[in-house]
C-alpha cells in the first residue's frame, strides 16, 4: 500500500469514529431528551436508546484492545485452513467487529481480557465451521457456488433449526405468500427515513410534544438515514487492508478449493426476509412497552436482520413460521439489550461520546451472547442456558445441518 | 461524472466494500474522473435507481440477478475475488468509459 493511501485510510477511520460520536450526541439531544420527559411522567423505564448495529459495532472499535482481533481472526483462520479443519476463508472484515463486541461483553462480565478473547476465539471457530456446514444451502439460495456465511447471526440457527424441525413436524403446511408483492406494498415502512419519522412522531406524541412531535419524527428520520452514511466510512477505511489480507492468504493455499466467507447481504435479495422484518416492528415495540424490567426502546435496529435472516434459512422462506418465531424471539432481544445497556453506555462515555444512554437491541446472536455473559457472571440460569446451547450446538453440527446440506445438494442436483 | 450504485442490507458494510473496490479499480485504470461508485441501502433502492447510471447487484436469488431500468452488472466477483477484473471490465464497458 502506498503511504498516501495508508494515510487516507487511517484518517478515514478517525473520521468514522468522530462521526459516530457526533451522532450518539445528536440522538441524546433529540430523541433522548423526549424520552426523558416520557420516563419522568410515567411508569415506563425505557431509559436506553437502541443505536442499531452499525453504530454499535462502530463503537466496539473504540475498546482499547479491539484491533488485536484482526490478527487473531486471520491467524486462527489460517491455522484451521492449514490443519484442514475448515475450508472457509473469511474475507468479511467488517464483522471482525462482531468478535470485538463479544470479547468486550465477556470482558465486562469477568474483568479479564483473556476470557473475552477466548470466547471470541470459540466464536471464530464456530462461525467457520458453520460456513462449512451450510455451504450448499447458501449455494441453493443464492445460486453462487463456493461462498459461505460465517456471519455469527447464523449461529442463532443452533436454536432456530431445532425449533423449525419441531414446527415443521406439527404444522407441516407450508404457507406460500407472494413475498415480492407484499414487500412492494409495505416496503416504504422499511426505508430508514420513513421508519424513523413514524417512530419519532409516536414518541413525540407520547411525550406530549404536540406539533413538535413532527419535528422529532424528522429528526429521528435524519438520524436513521445518516447513521449508515457515517458507519460506511469504516468499510472505506478497512477495504484495502481486507483486500490485501485475503489475497495474501489465498496465495498460501494454491489449488485449494476454498469457500469464501462473506457477510450476509448476498441473501438480501430475498423479499421474505424484509417482509418478516417489517411485520415484526410493531410487535417488538409492543413487547418493549409491556415487558417488566425492560429498559430499552428498539430504534436503530428495528430492521432486525439478525433474527429474520437466520430464520429465513431455518424455515426455508416460510414467512408465517418466520414471523411467529421472530415475534416470540423479541423478549430475548429486549432483555439481552437491557443487560448490555450500561456496559455500552460506559464504553461510549469512555470514548468521549456525549452523555447519552445507548444500547444495541437485536444484536446478532443476542441469546447466545446473553447466555454466556450471564454464565460468566455466575448466574445459574446463564450456566444452564449455555450448557443447553452447547448441547443444541452439537446436535446442530452433527445432525441437523448435515441433513439440510444433503437436502440442498439434492435440490442442486449435485 | 457517472454514478454506479451498489446496494446491501444497510448500505454500510458489504456494499461499501464493493463500492470502495470499484473506485480503487477505476482509479488504477485512470477512469476515476468519469465514474464513481456509491453504497446505498437496498430498502431505498428504487429511489437510488432513478439517479444512477449503473447498478452493481450483489444479491442474486437462486442465481438470478434482478432487472432494472438501468444497466445491471453482477458484483458477486467483487466479493469473492474470483473474476474481479472481468467484472470491472463489464462495468467499464456498460458505462462506455474511455481513457
Amino acid at each position: 500500500m502506498k503511504p498516501s493511501k495508508a494515510f487516507s485510510a487511517g484518517l478515514t477511520l478517525g473520521v468514522a469514529f468522530i462521526g459516530i460520536n457526533l451522532f450518539c450526541g445528536y440522538m441524546g439531544d433529540t430523541i433522548g431528551a423526549a424520552f426523558t420527559s416520557i420516563v419522568e411522567g410515567t411508569e415506563t423505564s425505557l431509559a436506553y436508546i437502541d443505536m442499531g448495529w452499525a453504530p454499535a459495532l462502530g463503537l466496539s472499535w473504540q475498546w482499547k484492545y479491539a484491533f488485536l482481533m484482526f490478527p487473531v481472526q486471520i491467524g486462527i483462520n489460517v491455522l484451521l485452513l492449514a490443519i484442514g479443519w475448515t475450508n472457509c476463508l473469511n474475507v468479511d472484515m467488517w464483522n471482525v467487529g462482531n468478535k470485538v463486541f463479544t470479547a468486550f461483553l465477556m470482558y465486562c462480565a469477568t474483568g479479564s481480557v483473556i476470557v473475552g478473547f477466548a470466547v471470541a476465539v470459540v466464536q471464530i471457530v464456530a462461525e467457520l465451521k458453520n460456513a462449512d456446514s451450510t455451504k450448499y444451502q447458501i449455494q441453493y439460495l443464492t445460486g453462487v457456488p463456493s461462498v459461505g456465511m460465517p456471519h455469527c447471526m447464523f449461529l442463532s440457527n443452533i436454536i432456530a433449526y431445532p425449533i423449525a424441525m419441531l414446527i415443521d413436524k406439527f404444522i407441516p403446511v407450508k404457507t406460500t405468500w407472494n413475498a415480492a408483492a407484499l414487500r412492494e406494498k409495505i416496503g416504504i415502512f422499511g426505508e430508514n427515513h420513513v421508519l424513523g419519522f413514524i417512530i419519532g412522531t409516536i414518541v413525540g406524541l407520547i411525550a406530549g410534544q404536540g406539533k413538535g412531535a413532527l419535528l422529532l419524527g424528522v429528526q429521528v428520520g435524519t438520524a436513521l438515514t445518516l447513521f449508515p452514511m457515517v458507519s460506511k466510512l469504516f468499510m472505506t477505511a478497512l477495504t484495502p487492508i481486507s483486500d490485501a489480507t485475503s489475497a495474501w492468504i489465498m496465495k498460501k493455499f494454491p489449488g485449494r478449493e476454498l469457500i469464501i466467507g462473506l457477510d450476509w447481504p448476498i441473501l438480501a435479495g430475498n423479499p421474505e426476509i424484509w417482509v418478516a422484518i417489517i411485520l415484526t416492528i410493531p410487535v417488538c415495540l409492543i413487547w418493549s412497552l409491556i415487558l417488566p424490567g425492560n429498559t430499552v426502546l428498539p430504534l436503530g435496529n428495528l430492521m432486525n436482520v439478525c433474527v429474520c435472516a437466520p430464520l429465513f434459512i431455518a424455515f426455508r422462506g416460510d414467512i408465517l413460521k418466520m414471523l411467529i418465531v421472530s415475534w416470540l424471539w423479541c423478549p430475548v432481544l429486549s432483555y439481552a439489550s437491557s443487560a448490555m445497556a450500561p456496559l455500552l453506555t460506559q464504553l461510549a462515555q469512555e470514548a468521549g461520546t456525549y452523555n447519552t444512554k445507548i444500547t444495541w437491541w437485536g444484536c446478532d446472536m443476542a441469546e447466545i451472547r446473553f447466555a454466556i455473559y450471564e454464565a460468566l457472571r455466575g448466574n445459574i440460569f446463564g450456566i444452564v442456558a449455555t450448557v443447553a446451547i452447547v448441547a443444541l450446538g452439537i446436535f446442530y453440527f452433527t445432525k441437523l445441518a448435515p441433513a439440510r446440506e444433503a437436502e440442498a445438494k439434492e435440490k442442486l442436483g449435485l | 461524472m457517472k454514478t454506479i450504485i451498489v446496494a446491501c442490507g444497510g448500505g454500510v458494510a458489504t456494499s461499501a466494500t464493493c463500492a470502495t473496490k470499484i473506485n480503487l479499480a477505476l482509479e488504477e485504470r485512470g477512469l476515476s474522473g468519469q465514474a464513481k461508485a456509491e453504497a446505498v441501502d437496498i430498502k431505498s433502492l428504487d429511489q437510488h435507481i432513478k439517479t444512477a447510471d449503473l447498478y452493481v447487484a450483489i444479491t442474486p436469488v437462486r442465481g438470478v440477478v434482478q432487472e432494472f431500468s438501468i444497466p445491471v452488472v453482477s458484483g458477486v466477483p467483487l466479493l469473492t475475488g474470483f473474476g474481479k477484473d472481468a467484472c470491472i471490465d463489464e462495468i467499464v464497458k456498460k458505462l462506455e468509459l474511455k481513457k
